[in-house]
């Protein structure tokens, strides 16, 4: 019976060793806590950062996002999905046909926000906890690229739901500019005025701090100034914008960046461009590991050919001259069930690899020319407004004589490089937002020469409130502070 | 430990003693007839004489007599028998029970114990029940089974496992599903399902479900759910023997109650709706220089050409399923001899499904072993170890799901273009080419070994260690074969061919100590307590390979492969309880019976502020019976009234390290990428439910009429939610221990032995249970008035209403002069305008039925047994995607089509029909409640025919007991409200995560027919 007993209490004891195991740690995580420590950590983190823009992880559940998402909505197709550069395509599996139609509400809106959102808060856990680092050139690098990313995502939310710059008042909302890491955050909406200020703010600081060059895949000194000149053009503020680019084309060049020429600028669209002197400042990289297959949006491969989601405008096909290298680096034509397309084959993917996996590039140095040449037209200098046009233009035409245009020629011959060199990269929609100008869609259809169905909204005024897009119904729900755009 | 062996010398001494004193001895063994239990305590006398004796704890005797004297067995809750042993001196006798409620035995967990000693609510089903069925889900045997306990088919996919809900659905977000405790080892909830599928049904003697408080609380943070607690067979419940079992039949879809258009309906209906994209007819009209557009024909271009695409018509379900195979072989051995139980089984089951590229092979072993080492010790060892093996088919939205397939493809779409190479078809795959060519193959290996010493040195005290090992180890490969048509959509052109190899390892351990004491004080007062440790841990650990680039798509492992995709991976993560448990019960005469339990759990997976709950239950029993002025009550032979109270908790649903902020990692061009994936919560806890239950157990006519009410009230606190934060912090939500819902309702079984004739051998009984519960959600997390369930986005929690409450727009007919389809809008308005913000709550419409249950019956007549189980459900109601999709209002004209489609708006004046269709209407996207059907049912759900040949033919042929039987499984299917397709859903489409039994339809695997031919051979 003792035996029982001693027995019993052996075992009662193991039990009791038995607490420790109570606590259990992840195999596949560190604590947050502990995070931010060494030096490897901050470059984990930065590295995290950018990649928010592919993916998104919050718990078990990874999401595509930012320039990869299709339905939801994505920096690579729908600012163009929202313009005149393309038209649904009726054979389509008709992603974003929301989009093309305007037919946006809070419930089903471009998801830019918690995507964009989420880059943020990987931007501000590192500058939060950047004092960690010693003083020093590492700390300055990593804290340049951590303000420009959260410079980028927070220029993007607001050209997508706030007003232009140049049409809002000192108190119309932007977005929330968010810099602190707190969960228990309920932000409310920045001034847009307020907002880009602060985007600005935070690219300044970032150009003065972060290094020249940090390889493919990161921002560097000339990408920063780049999209600082872009920032600068959305604001209007045209010396601002020379003075930005300029940096930004020294800079590039010091580093050994230049302009594609025509016969390298294909190169680009499959991801073949010489990295230490390609014409793009800053790209995500998105290997094929990643697997985001980004152009699916405007098309998809299929044992019948390829099968267009979006066709490109008739309209803007017809301006693509034979002579242009854009044309055969953006477009191509597909039959698909007995019909001819145009479709965008910008995404389509590299020489080899996974279809539609290619990396996003988010700033070049031909859209800082363009941004230049605007600015400078602005500036009333036409001479330095021509010069830059045509350098870009004698890159993209085989065969180009320089033009003479001055005037509203120049102008016009300024805004049409830019739709057709920025065409399904993101740009069109803004373009047009920033302009303040309304939106006139051709009445071409979605076949190779122009028949088929035609978009049903031709035109959205110019003050239309869709030109902000309504936030999503989630945040409006969970944070009372921040308001729903007009209309939605 | 001197004074156990002392009293073991003693006890041995009396025997011997014993055994020399007499000089004619008879021996035997007495047996419960229902399950073959050896019975201890059973009075064995010699007649007129007032000298007898009572069976061990084996059921053993050993009585002296006279020759020629009678024998006379006697138990309560049995009926007596007298036998006289003639000239043998070995006399086995088997006892028929009276009465359920006195003699049943109900495994409890933790304890076994008499039902009438019990006063909480369990659920038993006996083996037998579940025996001989070809279906090798054991959830799925229990449908209709037990009251109170909704077992709701999956799907008709061999192997699919069923959703079980106890007394309704208890939590949102947390698991729902009942824990299982399979021979005292408590079952991790992702190894359950596998072991429902890979025990061998006819290896269970019992099946009990814990279903309140004082039932479930025993098991603290994980009996929320309820508890279902299998136990094996050992041996000790026949005598040695030999029988092996065989069984074949055929597994059909049952038939559809709808009609898809014929050839030449389909192409009136793509000409009446100027339908231009049919590819077949655009071709034969090009191939004979016609313009292409239908209307600029003539009547007899136009009939000329249809009747080409007419002659090549076909029916796609007879081409893509066919009639699927099912066998089983059995071999079981089990027996006792002297002091060792032996129990061995051994099983193989082979499943066809209904397409091809969908079976189930099965193997099952067992072994199960129990010996008293010494009076005062028995060691018991049970072990079970089954693979299943299963080529699965993919369960979505699109073509490369054959059961979606078979409907869309147009009746004069061909199965092969003229060259011989698979038709793409309308939808752009042909399904029949991937099914051999995207072969997807599942593995699960899974068993358990249990070891248990008991001792047990002095009377009514037991003390007992046991170790339960749990192991289910999974493997999927998945090959998209290199030039298959996948493979031309979506993979690599330099690298073609992919294959995943991926799966994942679950280990547990569950240590269980444990000691129960019974002891009476005086002859009034009787006390059973009982104390446990346990202890358990569990490790689950994945892995995932993929690559591309195969040579040749016969060699499918990965060496073969040219290029790694990047995405190989694995994961290891652990968790762990330490529990205690005190139970007391408590009888006076028994008349008053009292239960008393705590049991305190601490687990790894909670926050550091709240890792340890206590848990406990208590409750009472009346026995009115056996009070003396119930005496007079002849015919009433049982009535107990009884009531519990108690809380469990839910342990489920959330992953090991939830309430920790963590940074994970990734990758970003290559190198390693590092970012917060989850906010910290260190109070996130388990769900906990209080139960209340009051209900009472009757017998009348001895025993030929017995039954049980209960009225219960389940209340779900601390409800886990992921909690909305605002997306501007990089987050969307963290888990959070806020909200609350109830189940009330009532149980209800009766049994009834219509007619028992001892004399003729007619026995004809019925059954029959009901569950009538009520849901309600009745608090959600600070102000948020509703959630949308995001998977279906068709219903919603909301307080006030039943959960998953469907919210809809409401569909207001056809205008009568225009066709057009009209609407309610919010404000309830008449809109010809469809727009998602007029969905409204639609009160009193959920999945959930306001009753449901089985009932059957059983009729035996010399040798014969004819038995039919049905269930039922009433009052759920389900979205009917397949209706919508079907049954378009044009927008699907490219696809199959019912002929309900052709049922529209033709001229002012029409009512009662489909809106005029138009193959742009996008109808097919809105969510609409004219797609929301009532789906009751009432399913023959098993037939079984028996018979046994007589034992004096049988034994000529050196056969102990000869058994031939047939079966059918799913003969008829009463659907009242017209239910467009099968009325019993359980999952929407597994892929497509709509996965709330009986929410929403969606083409998953249809539910099958089947008819078997058995037979068992005893040797």
């Amino acid at each position: 019976m003792k035996k029982i007993y001693i027995y019993t209490s052996i075992m009662l004891l193991t039990l009791a060793g038995c607490k420790k195991e109570l606590i259990q740690n992840p195999s596949n995580a560190v604590n947050t806590n502990n995070a931010y420590v060494t030096e490897a950590d901050f470059t984990n983190a930065v590295l995290g950062a950018y990649s928010a823009m592919i993916f998104v992880t919050q718990g078990t559940v990874t999401t595509t996002t930012y320039y990869g998402g299709q339905d939801g909505g994505s920096m690579a197709t729908t600012p163009d999905v929202l313009s005149d550069n393309v038209v649904l395509n009726q054979q389509g599996r008709k992603s974003e046909q929301d989009f093309f139609n305007f037919k946006y509400t809070g419930n089903n809106t471009w998801n830019l926000w918690q995507n964009a959102y989420s880059v943020i808060g990987r931007a501000n856990n590192i500058i939060t906890n950047i004092g960690h680092l010693k003083d020093g050139t590492f700390k300055n690098n990593i804290l340049g690229e951590a303000l420009a990313i959260r410079a980028l995502a927070h220029f993007d939310l607001l050209r997508v739901y706030a007003k232009s710059y140049t049409s809002a008042s000192a108190t119309d909302p932007g977005v929330p500019y968010v810099t602190s890491v707190d969960p228990s955050l309920l932000p409310s909406r920045t001034p847009d005025k307020t907002a880009y200020d602060m985007v600005v703010a935070d690219l300044v600081q970032a150009q003065g701090v972060i290094g020249a060059d940090n390889g493919a895949g990161r921002m560097n000194k000339p990408a920063v100034e780049g999209i600082l000149s872009r920032v600068y053009l959305y604001r209007g503020e045209w010396q601002n914008c020379v003075t930005a680019a300029t940096a930004s084309i020294t800079d590039a060049t010091a580093t050994g960046h230049q302009l594609a020429s025509t016969d390298n600028f294909g190169n680009i669209w499959i991801d073949a461009d010489n990295l230490t002197s390609t014409e793009v400042l800053f790209r995500v990289i998105i290997t094929d590991q990643d697997n985001d297959p980004i152009g699916v949006g405007y098309e998809q491969a299929s044992p019948n050919g390829v099968k267009p989601e979006y066709s490109v405008d008739f309209g803007l096909y017809t301006l693509y001259t034979n002579n242009d290298v854009r044309k055969a680096a953006y477009i191509d034509t597909s039959t698909f069930n007995g019909i001819l397309y145009n479709y965008v084959k910008k995404y389509f993917g590299r020489a080899t690899g996974n279809a539609n996996v290619v990396d996003y590039k988010v700033i070049r140095l031909g859209e800082v020319y363009l941004n230049r040449a605007e600015a400078y037209y602005n500036l009333a200098n036409q001479a330095a407004a021509r010069t830059d046009l045509n350098t870009l233009r004698s890159n993209r035409y085989t065969g180009f004589v320089p033009g003479a245009e001055t005037g509203t020629t120049l102008y016009t011959a300024i805004l049409l490089q830019r739709r057709l060199e920025l065409a399904f990269e993101g740009s069109r929609f803004f373009d047009i937002k920033r302009l303040n100008l309304p939106l006139e869609r051709s009445s071409f259809g979605d076949n190779g020469d122009g028949k088929g169905t035609p978009a049903s909204v031709k035109t959205v005024p110019a003050t239309s409130n869709l030109f902000q897009l309504p936030i999503p119904i989630y945040e409006i729900n969970v944070n009372k502070n921040v308001t729903q755009n007009p209309g939605y | 430990m001197k004074k156990l062996l002392l009293l073991s010398l003693c006890f041995i001494v009396l025997c011997v003693t014993q055994v020399f004193a007499q000089n004619s001895t008879i021996t035997g063994t007495v047996r419960g007839k229902d399950d073959g239990m050896p019975l201890p305590s059973v009075s064995v006398k010699v007649k007129g004489s007032t000298s007898g004796v009572q069976t061990n704890i084996n059921g053993q005797y050993s009585i002296s007599a006279p020759a020629g004297s009678t024998l006379v067995f006697s138990f309560i809750g049995y009926s007596p028998q007298e036998l006289s042993p003639g000239t043998t001196n070995v006399l086995n006798v088997t006892l028929e029970a009276s009465s359920k409620e006195l003699t049943e035995v109900v495994v409890t967990g933790y304890q076994t114990k008499t039902r009438v000693n019990v006063s909480s609510s369990i659920s038993t089903v006996t083996g037998k029940e579940i025996a001989d069925k070809p279906i090798p889900g054991i959830d799925n045997l229990l449908q209709g089974k037990a009251a109170g306990v909704q077992i709701t088919t999956e799907n008709g996919r061999p192997g699919a496992n069923a959703f079980i809900r106890i007394r309704g659905t208890g939590s949102v977000n947390a698991g729902q599903q009942p824990l299982l405790v399979v021979d005292g080892v408590q079952i991790p909830d992702n190894t359950a399902p596998e072991f429902y599928n890979t025990l061998n049904a006819n290896d269970v003697l019992s099946v009990n479900v814990l279903k309140d408080a004082a039932a479930a609380a025993l098991y603290g943070a994980r009996g929320s759910n309820g508890v279902v607690l299998i136990t094996t067979k050992t041996g000790a419940e026949s005598d040695s023997h030999i029988t092996y079992s065989f069984q074949y039949g055929t597994n059909k879809k049952i038939p559809d109650n709808f009609k898809m258009m014929s050839a030449a309906q389909k192409l009136q209906y793509e000409y009446d709706l100027d339908y231009q994209g049919n590819s077949d007819l655009i071709n034969y009209l090009t191939a004979h220089n016609l313009p292409t557009d239908s209307k600029l024909l003539t009547t007899d271009q136009l009939h000329t050409a249809w009747n080409s695409l007419i002659a090549q018509s076909h029916n796609w379900e007879d081409d893509i399923l066919h009639s699927g195979k099912i066998m089983q072989h059995q071999v079981t051995i089990g027996g006792h001899e002297n002091k060792t139980n032996y129990y061995v089984s051994f099983e193989k089951y082979d499943e066809d499904g209904i397409v091809v590229g969908s079976n189930l092979h099965r193997y099952t072993g067992k072994v199960n072993l129990s010996a008293d080492i010494k009076p005062w010790l028995t060691l018991t060892n049970n072990a079970s170890l089954g693979q299943r093996n299963t080529n699965e088919v993919r369960d979505l939205y699109n073509a490369q799901n054959p059961f979606y397939a078979m409907y869309a493809y147009n009746p004069y779409e061909k199965v092969f273009n003229a060259d011989g190479s698979y038709n793409l078809t309308s939808q752009g795959f042909p399904i029949l080419e991937a099914l051999k060519n995207n072969p997807e193959n599942t593995k699960f290996l899974s068993g358990y070994n249990s070891t248990t010493l008991d001792l047990h040195p002095i009377k009514g005290l037991h003390v007992s260690s046991q170790i339960g090992l749990t192991l289910n180890d999974y493997m999927r490969a998945y090959y998209i074969k290199p030039g298959s048509i996948l493979d031309g959509y979506i993979g690599d052109p330099a690298a073609p061919g992919e294959k995943t190899d991926n799966g994942s390892r679950e280990f547990n351990y569950d240590w269980v100590n444990k000691a129960t004491y019974q002891f009476d004080v005086g002859s009034d007062h009787h006390f059973n307590v009982l104390g446990v440790q346990e202890f358990q841990k569990d490790q689950f650990t994945s892995y995932s390979l993929s690559s591309k680039g195969y040579p040749d798509p016969n060699l499918s492992t990965q060496n073969n492969s040219a290029a790694n995709t990047g995405n190989n991976s694995t994961t290891l993560s652990i968790y762990t309880i330490v529990s205690l448990l005190g139970e007391a019960d408590y009888n006076y005469k028994g008349k008053y019976f009292a239960t008393g339990s705590i049991r305190r759990d601490g687990s790894s997976r909670f926050g550091a502020n709240n890792r340890y709950g206590n848990f406990y239950a208590a409750s009472l029993g009346w026995l009115i019976t056996s009070e003396d002025f119930m005496k007079d009550l002849t015919w009433l032979n049982v009535l107990k009234l009884r009531g519990s109270i108690g809380n469990t908790g839910n342990f489920s649903g959330i992953n090991n390290y939830q309430s920790l902020g963590l940074n994970g990692f990734g990758k970003y061009n290559g190198q390693s990428a590092s970012f917060p994936t989850q906010l910290p919560n260190p109070d996130l806890t388990w769900e906990k439910k209080l139960k209340r239950d009051i209900g009472f157990d009757f017998e009348i006519l001895q025993g030929r009429i017995s039954g049980a009410f209960e009225y219960y009230n389940e209340l779900t606190t601390s409800l886990l939610f992921q909690l909305p934060v605002s997306q501007t912090t990089g987050f969307s939500a963290i888990y959070k221990n806020v909200g609350a819902l109830y189940n009330r309702g009532i149980d209800a079984s009766i049994n009834a032995d219509i007619i028992r004739d001892q004399k003729s051998g007619l026995k004809w009984s019925v059954y029959g249970n009901i569950n009538f519960n009520q849901n309600k959600v009745t608090q959600l997390y600070g102000g948020a008035s509703e959630i949308v369930n995001p998977n279906s986005g068709i219903d919603v929690i909301k307080p006030g209403y039943p959960i998953y409450t469907y919210k809809l727009v409401r569909y207001a007919g056809v205008n009568p002069q225009t066709g057009a389809a009209q609407y309610y809008d919010k404000n309830g308005a008449i809109t010809e305008t469809y727009s998602s913000s007029d969905e409204v709550v639609l009160k009193g419409k959920s999945p959930n039925p306001k009753f449901y249950g089985g009932f059957g019956t059983d009729v035996t007549y010399k040798g014969f047994e004819l038995s039919a189980d049905f269930t039922y459900s009433y009052g759920g109601w389900t979205y009917n995607n397949n209706m919508q999709i079907l049954d378009s209002w044009g927008d699907g004209v490219f696809g199959g089509q019912s002929t309900l489609a052709l049922n529209y708006w033709k001229k002012p004046g029409d009512v009662n029909v489909l809106p005029k269709p138009d193959q742009n209407s996008g109808s097919q996207a809105e969510v609409l409640d004219y797609y929301l059907q009532k789906d009751n049912y009432i399913r023959f759900k098993n037939l079984t025919l028996a018979y046994t040949v007589p034992k004096n033919i049988s034994q000529r042929f050196k056969v102990a007991s000869l058994r031939v039987f047939v079966t059918g499984e799913n003969l008829l299917t009463i659907n009242p409200k017209h239910f467009f397709g099968d009325p019993e859903v359980g999952v929407g489409s597994a892929e497509g995560n709509l996965v709330i039994p009986g929410e929403s339809t969606l083409f998953s695997y249809p539910n099958t027919r089947q008819f078997t031919l058995g037979v068992n051979v005893t040797f």
